[in-house]
């Protein structure tokens, strides 16, 4: 069952390649570059997993998922933080309300296993 | 100490000589008192033992005339010579004057005209009857010699003997015995009688008729060898005897000396013994004798003679030679006596002088014993006299000796200690001011109001004064900006940080100054309290430290760089890797579509160097952060047997691939600890990583066991060993050993190297133990809960 993953990141690189690695998996993905976009989009497409940068151009990670979260029909999506920090991970992810974190770059193996345990449930 | 030595016995000699005289002089006088009054006693004695002797002369003398005149008149007093007396009388009676004249002539001429006729008329009469019984008398009685009696005119009526004349009237006995009628017995002078040719004493008695009358006299001559026989006889020892002498000291009687014939000298001695009735007195030669004599008299009393005044003396004289012979033996004794007194009392001094001496002796010995130095001695002396009191004062002054040499001696003591304490202070002040003035670093003193008092050539150069004067001129805002680096007045924090010294003892910190041309500098500052002479002092040492500040600048500023360095080059490199291994994997998961073996194989060598590199990366990073403490770490309690599963189970495709055998060996109770699971993941990621890369055959083993308390994890292999001198250099950063037969590609140089940092930041140790050839035990010991 095609499932919808939306990815938020300014990194065009990291980003073509998260596409290829999830398309490979039979997904569909959405991008969106910027935090607002992000926003729209999930709120347009009902993702059922979101991949979010931490460091984005317009917002703060933190609002993006505070005010995806605020959205009845989104609210329980999970949110997985990507970030190339490596410092406090968990705290940040803990701050932007992600259920899960993975660190850049990010490893195949451990993408493929997240977002299989995410979008089961 | 000759000298002493010399004078060692004096005392005793002393006391010896004191004791000694002392008895010798009581000694002499005793003797001689002794002498005296026993001589005296004894003279005495025997003196009176002599006039006992003339007493009983005396007497026995009394009484021969007593019974002799006792006699004497029982006879002459018989009837018929009275008849015969007073025949003779009557006769007279009728004669005149005249005729009784020519009477006595005629008769006188008879008796002394020795014709035949006369001494037929003699003879006539003295054959009288009673003239027979009356010589018959006289050889009766001893005593008498010779009597005759006369009537009351003098003519002889009776007579023993022939007498030398008729007429005794004329004689002086006649006239003493007759008395004028009256009578009177009388004694006369001893005498020479011719009739009896003897020495005789006269004895005459009156004779009375029975009315009382003087009819007659009589005449007894007494033989004075018989009436005198006591003396005569008496003798005592070899000289002594007895005689008689009358009151005018005329020898009576002697049994060597005819009487009358010596009269003995009316010296002093004698006179005595005449003018007391009983006397003794030793006399020298007395009556021819030779030598001294004892003469003891006694007084004769008789009252037949009484009346005559006459008193004669027994006495007794004695050869005092004789005599005194018991007082000689006396003094021979006394003088024996004294000798052994002498000897007793010398024995007796020596005694005590030895027990008076001794204590002296051990007083003496004491002084020698403090004199050496000894003042510890104590002298026992219990005499209980006044060298015991000596001997305790001297112990007294001993221990106020010791007392004041001990006090003398700590006084010396001081006085050293205090000069060498001087001379410690003065090289002390000189080392100090060599110190103060050579010394690099700016040293000045100051009042704690915050004024110089002084401050040496290092400070005043520092303030880049001319000399001390312009330097002490100056007060130590003037030497330093208005404000500090933090902000703060110069002169408020000046003053904050002294009152800190003044009330801590010292105070460093770092100051910036100012020269006096206006040139800042940072310095450091050390206030030290000083207190002297109850006033403190500040000690300022300030230390130009733009140098250093200079230097530390650049350090931090090129660890701050290194740091931006290395973050910045492994971000910016680890950040464009990520698409690159991306990339290249998606085409090798074949996600693009299908690829050939040569693409396939040159694909693959793209991933492998860019996994390589971003593990550098990642170790670089993980090694700074390490380093600079900046790594965080989520310690918490974890269960290290699923750690160890996870590591076993990430490790084991690799074990596989190279065909070792790969174990793990979990022991039991093994319990939970404290930790970043991640971080010990990690650590065991990189030791399995390792062991297996350097094990070609054999096996990799994962044990962990509980050791104590504590959580003790090995990774044995069986791989070529680490040399022992390459094993201190293991677990430094960017090391890489030689590996037999390894190539040194694919490592860092710093998987053991953060190996190590993460488990000390645990506080566990991690170490090695490995042989040549036979493999490697890496060991790591966590702390458990």
């Amino acid at each position: 069952m095609t499932k919808k993953i939306l990815i938020i990141d300014d990194e065009i690189d990291v980003v073509k390649m998260l596409v290829y690695r999830i398309k490979a998996k039979g997904h569909e993905v959405l991008t969106a570059a910027k935090g607002k976009d992000g926003i729209n989009i999930a709120e347009a497409n009902s993702p059922n997993l979101i991949l979010l940068d931490y460091i984005l151009p317009d917002m703060k990670a933190a609002d993006v998922s505070k005010q995806i979260k605020e959205n009845e029909t989104l609210k329980s999506v999970p949110i997985i933080l990507i970030t190339a920090s490596i410092d406090d991970i968990a705290t940040k992810a803990k701050e932007c309300g992600a259920t899960d974190y993975i660190g850049k770059p990010i490893e195949r193996d451990i993408l493929y296993n997240k977002i299989e345990k995410y979008l089961q449930t | 100490m000759k000298e002493q030595i010399k004078h060692k016995k004096g005392i005793r000699k002393k006391i010896i000589l004191i004791i000694s005289s002392s008895a010798f002089i009581n000694l002499i006088v005793g003797v001689s008192l002794g002498y005296y009054f026993g001589f005296q006693l004894l003279k005495n004695t025997i003196a009176q033992n002599h006039l006992q002797m003339a007493e009983n002369l005396k007497s026995s003398i009394n009484k021969i005339f007593n019974e002799e005149e006792n006699d004497l008149h029982i006879y002459l007093t018989l009837a018929s010579r009275i008849k015969t007396i007073e025949s003779a009388n009557l006769e007279y009676l009728t004669m005149n004057s005249e005729s009784i004249e020519e009477y006595f002539r005629n008769m006188d001429q008879i008796w002394t005209k020795p014709t035949q006729d006369n001494q037929l008329i003699i003879n006539n009469f003295l054959n009288q009857p009673y003239n027979q019984r009356m010589k018959e008398i006289t050889k009766a009685d001893e005593a008498a010699s010779e009597i005759l009696i006369t009537d009351k005119l003098g003519g002889l009526v009776m007579a023993s003997n022939k007498t030398s004349d008729f007429y005794q009237a004329d004689e002086a006995w006649w006239v003493q015995g007759f008395n004028s009628g009256k009578g009177k017995t009388f004694i006369g002078d001893i005498e020479y009688d011719e009739s009896i040719k003897s020495i005789g004493l006269p004895f005459v008695i009156p004779i009375k008729n029975t009315s009382g009358q003087v009819i007659g006299v009589s005449k007894t001559m007494l033989d004075i060898d018989n009436l005198f026989k006591p003396i005569k006889e008496f003798s005592i020892g070899k000289t002594g005897h007895a005689f008689l002498i009358n009151e005018k000291g005329n020898v009576l009687y002697h049994k060597n000396i005819p009487a009358m014939t010596k009269k003995i000298k009316e010296d002093k001695g004698w006179s005595k013994i005449i003018e007391d009735e009983t006397a003794w007195n030793i006399i020298d030669r007395p009556l021819g004798h030779k030598s001294k004599m004892l003469i003891a008299c006694s007084a004769i009393k008789n009252p037949l003679f009484i009346d005559q005044n006459i008193e004669w003396k027994a006495c007794i004289g004695q050869d005092t030679d004789e005599v005194l012979a018991p007082l000689n033996d006396l003094i021979i004794q006394l003088i024996a006596l004294s000798l052994l007194l002498i000897l007793l009392i010398l024995a007796l001094g020596n005694f005590f002088s030895k027990i008076f001496t001794k204590p002296i002796a051990k007083l003496h010995e004491a002084t020698d014993i403090v004199a050496q130095g000894n003042l510890d001695y104590k002298v026992e002396i219990n005499t209980n006299d006044e060298i015991e009191q000596f001997a305790d004062s001297f112990n007294i002054m001993v221990k106020k000796l010791k007392e004041t040499t001990a006090s003398v001696d700590d006084l010396n003591k001081e006085i050293r200690e205090r000069e060498r304490a001087e001379e410690e202070l003065r090289r002390s002040q000189e080392k100090y001011k060599n110190l103060f003035d050579r010394s690099l670093d700016a040293i000045m003193l100051l009042e704690p109001e915050g004024n110089f008092i002084d401050g040496n050539p290092a400070a005043i150069n520092l303030f880049g004064c001319k000399d001390k004067k312009e330097f002490l001129m100056r007060s130590p805002h003037d030497l330093s900006p208005k404000n500090q680096p933090d902000g703060q007045l110069s002169l408020k924090k000046a003053k904050e940080m002294i009152d800190e010294a003044l009330n801590s003892g010292s105070n460093f910190f770092e100051w910036t100054h100012k020269k006096i041309d206006g040139e800042e500098f940072p310095a450091t500052v050390l206030l030290s309290k000083i207190t002297i002479e109850n006033k403190n002092i500040i000690l300022a040492t300030v230390r130009d430290i733009t140098n250093q500040k200079r230097a530390e600048e650049t350090l931090r500023n090129a660890v701050e760089m290194k740091s931006k360095f290395t973050s910045m080059v492994s971000h910016e490199l680890r950040t464009p890797l990520g698409p690159i291994k991306e990339g290249v994997s998606i085409i090798l998961d074949g996600i693009t579509g299908e690829i050939n073996p040569q693409q396939r194989d040159l694909l693959t060598t793209v991933r492998n160097n860019a996994d390589r590199l971003n593990r550098l990366i990642n170790n670089v990073l993980d090694f700074q952060k390490l380093e600079s403490g900046r790594m965080p770490f989520n310690i918490e309690e974890n269960d290290i047997e699923e750690v160890l599963n996870e590591a076993y189970k990430t490790m084991s495709l690799a074990a596989k691939n190279k065909n070792i055998k790969f174990e793990l060996d979990v022991g039991s109770n093994i319990p939970k600890i404290n930790c970043d699971r991640d971080k010990i993941l990690q650590v065991l990621i990189n030791l399995l990583n390792n062991a297996i890369k350097f094990t070609d055959k054999g096996s990799v083993k994962l044990q962990v066991d509980k050791d104590d308390n504590d959580i003790h994890v090995k990774i044995v292999d069986t791989g070529p060993g680490i040399k022992k001198e390459d094993i201190p250099k293991l677990f430094v950063s960017f090391q890489q050993l030689d590996i037999p037969g390894k190539r040194k590609e694919g490592s860092s140089g710093l998987g053991l190297a953060i190996s190590k940092e993460i488990i000390i930041k645990h506080k566990g140790k991690i170490w090695v133990e490995s042989e040549i050839g036979k493999g490697s035990i890496f060991h790591f010991i966590l702390p458990a809960v």
